[in-house]
């Protein structure tokens, strides 16, 4: 995570400019600063396309009815008209009225790694739920968090793992009687 | 049945041992979420909205209101051993806690905590006992019009008063109305945003959403940073007890917090963060002694306490009245009701009298229990201080997925909840608001019905919905809470640009 004396650089390389993105720190990289006014506009500019296209969808595939009687496309249409305005004006607010903070920090370096290593475990969590079912996934996940976020070694980042996710699994299935459904590869342990 | 006998009535469900269990488990979790960084109200409570599926309908609420007291007072415990507020309600108390534990207070500042807590929290169970039947049967006389007004135009107010810019608020609710239209139309059946998959028919769940926007993303940021480790000095419990004088500077900010959070409370928007700051400014200027606060003023913490818990107390009125949440736990307590089959509303209090009750008065059973269980035990909360952020991240990953499949069942779920994480961490980066998303996710498909009752109402006359003086006035309202601060900002703006002009006049 960057300090405030990396704030204070970004600031200086671009701020309130839109001019896009810069690193910053005196001995190597320690985050990444972002115009916040360039970073709000993409997001609004994604947000707008996906009205866009809600809104299209809605006016395309649903019947709108009649006023008296709303079909299943009346409500989505409105909604979807509502974002496009709101980021509309919302584009224009970002481009026009400077920000109170005008840089957005997205660690990097270690930082950086810890984040997308993070992510990479969740995403890889998820797909190995559906294969190798919630007991295994939830081990080999919480030991290789511990490992990455902690720099513990792997035989006790292991152990909790192990001891962490069968307590949870255990919690779910026995007390709460919610129990995963089977992967792939590996049924559903009952205890 | 009148406030006194309800009040009664209630008080028998609320001890019941069914009740007692859930509050106990509800103002145990809160407090440990609240003590441990990052994951808050909305994600704790999200993530242990499962446990409700094993108790009933107001053994459910009362679990989830006793995590949000519990949140508030391990927030708060924070603020004053590290300075490190775990909630925004919670940053208060660390202006003049923070300087009392240096001082060697921290216990006399814990123990005033509690007590504003306990005290405040039970004043408005009295008044919220008295409040709320003439609510819910003043809402009775609501038709779609006044309904739409309260719901679309407290969502509204909601997106506009979490403050920053226009798009903050907004595009976060236009989100979760969009989000909210997934699924088979009410009314038609008719599939929308499916694409032909079955498991999309049955819409987003709140849970799912609740889980990523506020669990997932802020692990994520936890993520950033897991190198936290606290040095907390050790407290006993006879350490927490304030001395005489410390109490009674107490009693006027208990009354006038308690009155202030209160009244907020009942409104849509961070009532309860608002009514702190708030409390904090009155209290200073009531002060004989302003410049004590913010090196230690008893009167800095005690006012903010009372108010923050009198306004968790009182925001359950608009929820058990009129079906209408005003925040994002709010929102999961409604969550928490419909997922066994009860809509809150106007009616409840004559169809479900021990859910209205019931849960009104386990507001206090709950107090009670926080008072009992936070001064004894002290020692564990501090402990649990000391946890290091590389086993919490995992864990409450794991729990946070297995909680978001098992709401519905569905494995679609923590695909939505991992997506809407991705948004909750893009959201922090660039300061959206994530709660009108919630709440516009639970509201959408009843702001979509009142639309349809009221066009089928007035043979699709647009005039009905401000028809009503009632409707009138609600949307007068909205429209002054929407348009003030911008209306203000433009004016300051013009004015600033013509000041140089007016200078170089002779």
């Amino acid at each position: 995570m960057s300090d405030g004396n990396d704030a204070d650089a970004g600031m200086n390389s671009g701020e309130g400019t839109g001019e896009g993105m810069s690193t910053s720190g005196g001995g190597g990289p320690t985050s990444v600063v972002w115009s916040r006014t360039l970073g709000k506009v993409l997001i609004l500019v994604f947000f707008l396309a996906v009205a866009v296209g809600y809104t299209s969808y809605a006016h395309r595939n649903l019947d709108f009815g009649r006023m008296r009687l709303p079909g299943p496309a009346f409500w989505p249409f409105i909604v979807g008209i509502a974002i496009i305005i709101i980021a509309l004006i919302a584009i224009i607010e970002a481009v026009v009225v400077a920000e109170d903070n005008p840089i957005v920090d997205w660690p990097v370096g270690e930082d950086g790694r810890r984040v997308i290593a993070f992510a990479s475990t969740v995403l890889a969590f998820v797909f190995s739920l559906y294969h190798l079912g919630f007991l295994v996934s939830g081990i080999w996940a919480t030991a290789v968090l511990i490992r990455v976020l902690g720099r513990d070694p792997w035989w006790k980042a292991s152990l909790a793992g192990v001891l962490m996710t069968s307590v949870i699994y255990w919690f779910f299935t026995s007390v709460l009687r919610v129990r995963f459904p089977n992967s792939t590869f590996i049924p559903a342990v009952h205890f | 049945m009148g406030p006194i006998e309800g009040a009664l009535f209630g008080l028998n469900v609320a001890i019941s041992p069914e009740l007692i269990l859930a509050a106990l488990i509800g103002a145990i979790a809160g407090s440990i979420i609240g003590l441990l960084p990052g994951l808050g109200p909305v994600g704790g409570a999200a993530i242990l909205l499962p446990l409700t599926l094993t108790l009933g309908p107001t053994a459910g609420v009362v679990m989830i209101a006793g995590i949000y007291y519990g949140v508030m007072y391990g927030g708060s415990t924070t603020a004053v051993l590290l300075n490190i507020p775990g909630e925004a309600p919670s940053v208060v108390a660390s202006f003049d806690g923070y300087p009392m534990a240096q001082k060697g207070r921290a216990g006399p500042a814990l123990g005033i905590i509690a007590l504003s807590s306990f005290i405040a929290g039970t004043g408005s169970v009295v008044l919220a006992v008295f409040f709320s039947p003439f609510v819910a049967r003043t809402a009775l006389a609501f038709g779609p019009a006044e309904f739409l007004a309260l719901s679309l135009g407290g969502l509204l107010l909601l997106a506009r008063v979490t403050g920053g810019s226009l798009g903050s608020g907004l595009i976060p609710m236009g989100i979760g109305l969009a989000l909210a239209t997934i699924g088979r139309d009410d009314v038609t059946g008719t599939p929308r945003y499916t694409f032909g998959q079955l498991e999309l028919s049955l819409g987003v769940d709140i849970v799912a959403v609740a889980i990523g926007l506020f669990g997932l993303a802020e692990l994520a940021l936890m993520a950033e940073n897991p190198g936290r480790k606290p040095k907390v000095a050790s407290l006993r419990f006879r350490n927490l007890i304030p001395s005489k004088r410390e109490l009674r500077r107490s009693i006027g900010p208990w009354a006038r917090g308690g009155a202030i959070g209160f009244g907020l409370g009942l409104l849509p928007g961070p009532s309860a963060a608002m009514s702190t700051f708030l409390s904090y400014r009155v209290e200073k200027s009531v002060s004989k002694h302003p410049e004590e606060f913010g090196k230690g003023a008893v009167e800095g913490i005690a006012g903010p306490e009372a108010a923050n818990n009198a306004a968790a107390t009182s925001s359950i009125i608009p929820i058990l009245a009129l079906g209408i949440p005003f925040s994002a736990t709010l929102a999961l307590i409604i969550a928490a009701l419909m997922m066994h089959g009860i809509t809150p509303g106007p009616l409840i209090m004559i169809q479900r009298p021990e859910i209205f009750w019931g849960v009104l008065m386990s507001m206090f059973v709950g107090n009670v229990i926080l008072l009992i269980l936070n001064m004894p035990m002290i020692r564990l909360w501090v402990a649990a201080l000391r946890v290091p952020l590389h086993y919490l991240v995992p864990a409450v990953l794991v729990i946070a997925t297995y909680a978001a499949y098992a709401a519905r069942r569905s494995m679609v779920d923590i695909l939505f909840a991992v997506a809407l994480g991705a948004l909750g961490y893009i959201f922090a980066k660039f300061d959206f608001h994530p709660a009108p998303l919630l709440v516009g996710l639970l509201l959408g498909p009843l702001i979509e019905m009142h639309i349809s009752q009221g066009l089928n109402l007035s043979r699709g006359e647009l005039s009905y919905f401000i028809a009503s003086p009632l409707s009138r006035g609600i949307w007068i309202v909205v429209a002054f809470g929407v348009l003030f601060k911008p209306t203000i900002t433009l004016v300051r703006r013009i004015r600033e640009a013509r000041q140089p002009a007016d200078l170089t006049l002779p």
